[in-house]
């Protein structure tokens, strides 16, 4: 339950690496094969990367024992924040539009979560 | 700012947010780990074909992944399984059901962490291709 400076070490390479291999991959991936490429992309990069993740459990959540489980952060949170820096870095400007969207869509997702069970 | 648009990306933001996690638990219940690796492909690649190859998330900027939609969705509302004996469950709670935030801060900062050293070397990387 407790962190140790192992979990430190295996949650911040789980976040390191899912946003690095999605990067590198994904862009080359749609545009050799289209929306082919994002079948592949799919199941290659975020299911293998997932088993590793959240399967195996390289990213440490002990809140996920106990009586209320949760909540839950799931390595989505680095695919968005890694992709988002490096363009940030590369000078693009903020796109309030689709943070509002990214946001709201979260929100809803969650309630109708919360409401079917 | 485009309301219609912001809509848009809303409902299928939130789309990949629900379908992730009713989907991915359900199909790990079933069929174990090769259940999650298979529901990345039956969620993932639905979702990001509404999200970012059809554009309904709206990205004129710095990149805006539907990723962000599906972590909120689980921190807020937890996640749904269909268990092959017990029915739909639930997984796990969220924000919404009272489940408290400071147990998860650690990890958010680690993955966060590690997300923005990828963000760096990505940036790195990107520089010396062109």
């Amino acid at each position: 339950m407790m962190w140790t400076w192992q979990h430190v070490l295996t949650t911040v390479f789980g976040g390191l690496i899912f946003p690095l291999v999605v990067g590198l991959v994904w862009g080359k991936l749609a545009d050799e094969y289209k929306s082919f490429g994002g079948v592949l992309a799919g199941f290659f990069i975020v299911g293998t990367i997932w088993l590793l993740n959240h399967g195996i459990g390289l990213m440490y959540e002990p809140q996920m024992n106990g009586s209320l489980p949760g909540p839950w952060s799931d390595m989505a949170l680095t695919a968005f924040w890694g992709l988002f820096v490096a363009d940030l870095m590369e000078g693009k400007k903020v796109d309030w539009e689709a943070i509002l969207s990214g946001v709201l869509g979260g929100v809803l997702g969650g309630l109708l979560l919360f409401a079917i069970v | 700012m485009n309301l219609r648009r912001i809509l848009t990306g809303m409902c299928t933001g939130a789309f990949a947010g629900f379908g992730v996690f009713t989907i991915w638990p359900s199909s790990l219940a079933r069929w174990n780990w090769l259940g999650g690796w298979l529901a990345a492909g039956i969620i993932i690649t639905t979702a990001w074909l509404v999200n970012h190859y059809a554009g309904a998330m709206p990205n004129r900027g710095a990149w805006v992944d539907m990723a962000l939609s599906i972590w909120l969705a689980a921190l807020l509302g937890g996640s749904v399984v269909l268990d092959p004996a017990k029915g739909l469950v639930r997984g796990g709670y969220g924000l919404l059901h009272g489940a408290n935030l400071g147990g998860a801060l650690m990890t958010i900062f680690l993955q966060l962490v590690g997300a923005t050293l990828a963000g760096y070397l990505l940036y790195a990387a990107r520089r010396s291709d062109v």
